[in-house]
């Protein structure tokens, strides 16, 4: 492997937090611009090895998540077409998940600057909370209400139009 | 970074590979949404509605002013009074709700910068309006707004002091300016285009001040001035804009050719009064895509009786490439079938025809005095019909008729497209009580 004729890498290796290898094809993990930009500096250096990336911040099994996500989108990169189909996609892909693992698949994006999952996530999170009352908002994400109950009323009071 | 041998990693079909395969962790139930980072809460706040944005404020203390970085300011007054049907007869203390909405809100504003700062007010005192206004645009150009609209009503324009405000704002990010019942004269109309170098989209309507305006812009894609009464000379130069939306009496100079222009929308003005269709766009007509053309009339001479609209033959020019084109008209401003198969036959290429009778909002009526006869077609001028025979569309696919009301007139259109249209294989009526 060591000495391929071609010059650019076509798999990178990612390593969890917790120490678990993940191959990933060159395409796949273009996705992430973090790792994007490893394998971008490293074929700069015109290096043929197969490079590990560790990634400190993600478990393997968020990891397998966003990265099921980035193969997903990298087979669609080229294709316009089919976005409804992976917007359907998208949708069923997180629909799975409880609050909490929404959350670390968030942050893993974030870190991994996978931009669109990033959003995804976001607007996802956005459309679950959107019919909430302030009291099932403070339950589902486990929010301590810290203010007593006159500082609450002159926030409603400040912001009436929106308790209407 | 290490460097590791490949060939002993067992890849799967689809090229990943967890090795070596450990038990996966039980997912931890702890992380709630309070524990992601400000940015990615806000992130998500921001997909949100702004009320419902607002709203998050009363969660915690941590969230008590995340909301106030909001970057889409929109304060539309139909959000927040009752609904009515004639707004000049609601209370007056409604506009003062409204001020004391906005200002609160910018008052509490956090954010560095903001997107779009939209302030829409059906009604309104003048005397506080212009003072509120000028204060407004400043905040939203000091916290680097890219998109300004100030929709006012038409019936009782603002005059609000803008230029200060633009001049101090330094460096300039604005990419829409929308000012509807505003009075902005062309100085400085002028002014924020020389100035606001990323200016990419341009809306006045129903300014009673603009007399004349030079339009000069790089940068400058999209173009609307409707209904500025005293315009007497209005000047175009330039070569990237793609729409242009035009309502007046004037025939617009072009100074460069308008070579990405390829959307036009006309309003009645300049379609029946002094200046003929053909003369406006003639230049450029063989280079649009998409043509609107809008007989619009809120005030009719008498309100029984129909106003019938007609477009000559002679000077028409060829749409030679135009996929899309709309006739959208008053219930009571028809226009006469021959006109209408003239047009539609001089777009050989045409795939979709709308044609749509739309009720104005209470929202847009205009003066009768501001625009005097103008408007009035002139049936004496009407040449003598030749017989017309309609040409074939061989590329129509959709013919939309919005406002269907059963008529003979309506009826004929609808056979006559059919005859002309043999590829026609979307035919979508919808009646609306009219």
């Amino acid at each position: 492997m060591a000495s391929s004729s071609s010059s650019s890498l076509s798999r990178v290796v990612v390593k969890s937090s917790d120490n678990n290898l993940f191959v990933v094809n060159k395409k796949v993990a273009s996705q992430s611009q973090l790792l994007k930009q490893c394998i971008d500096n490293m074929e700069e250096k015109g290096t043929n090895d197969v490079i590990l990336i560790p990634l400190s911040n993600v478990t393997s099994n968020i990891l397998t998540l966003v990265l099921e996500y980035c193969e997903k989108h990298a087979d669609f990169a080229d294709d316009d077409n089919n976005n409804q189909e992976l917007k359907q996609w998208d949708h069923e892909f997180l629909k799975k998940f409880d609050y909490a693992t929404l959350n670390s698949l968030t942050m893993a994006a974030d870190y991994m600057v996978t931009k669109s999952l990033l959003n995804l996530c976001c607007q996802f999170i956005a459309d679950s909370i959107k019919d909430l009352t302030v009291q099932q908002i403070r339950q589902i994400f486990d929010i301590k209400n810290d203010f007593t109950p006159q500082e609450e009323a002159d926030i409603k009071n400040e912001n009436a139009w929106a308790f209407r | 970074m290490v460097s590791v041998d490949c060939s002993d990693l067992v890849t799967n079909a689809n090229n990943m590979a967890i090795l070596p395969l450990k038990e996966m962790d039980d997912l931890e139930g702890d992380d709630r949404i309070s524990e992601l980072p400000d940015d990615i809460v806000l992130n998500i706040l921001f997909q949100l509605e702004m009320k419902e944005a607002a709203r998050t404020s009363i969660l915690s203390k941590r969230w008590r002013y995340l909301w106030n970085n909001w970057p889409d300011l929109d304060f539309d007054h139909l959000k927040i009074i009752p609904e009515c049907s004639n707004y000049e007869h609601l209370n007056p203390n409604e506009t003062m709700k409204y001020l004391d909405w906005v200002n609160q809100i910018i008052k509490m504003h956090r954010g560095h910068s903001i997107n779009k700062f939209r302030a829409r007010l059906v009604f309104h005192e003048r005397q506080v309006c212009d003072i509120n206004i000028s204060r407004w645009v400043k905040f939203a150009l000091s916290k680097r707004v890219k998109n300004l609209e100030l929709e006012l009503p038409l019936s009782n324009p603002v005059k609000p002091d803008l230029k200060p405000s633009l001049l101090e704002s330094g460096n300039n990010f604005l990419t829409c300016l929308h000012l509807s019942g505003v009075d902005v004269s062309g100085e400085l109309l002028e002014f924020v285009l020389l100035e606001c170098r990323l200016l990419e989209r341009l809306f006045v309507k129903g300014s009673r001040t603009l007399e004349r305006l030079k339009v000069a812009s790089f940068k400058l894609k999209q173009l609307s001035i409707l209904y500025c009464v005293p315009l007497e000379e209005l000047e175009i130069d330039a070569v990237n804009l793609s729409y242009l939306d035009y309502a007046g009496r004037l025939t617009i100079q072009f100074k460069s050719f308008p070579s990405s222009l390829v959307e036009v929308t006309l309003h009645g003005g300049c379609v029946v009064a002094k200046v003929p269709i053909c003369q406006q766009i003639a230049g450029f007509a063989s280079q649009l895509s998409k043509f609107v053309l809008c007989f619009l009339m809120y005030i009719i001479p008498n309100p029984k009786d129909c106003v019938i609209c007609n477009i000559p033959a002679k000077g028409l020019p060829c749409f030679s490439n135009l996929k899309f084109l709309e006739l959208s008209h008053t219930p009571e401003l028809m226009v006469d079938l021959p006109s209408i198969t003239r047009l539609v036959g001089a777009c050989p290429m045409l795939c979709e025809f709308k044609i749509q009778a739309r009720v104005l909002e209470g929202l847009e009526p205009l003066e009768p005095a501001s625009w005097g006869d103008i408007y009035i077609y002139d049936h004496s001028e009407a040449e003598d019909q030749i017989e017309y025979k309609p040409k074939a569309l061989p590329s129509l696919r959709v013919f939309e008729l919005v406002g269907f009301r059963g008529g003979d007139d309506d009826v004929n259109l609808v056979l006559t497209i059919l005859d002309m249209a043999v590829q026609l294989h979307t035919v979508n009526k919808s009646c609306k009580e009219a």
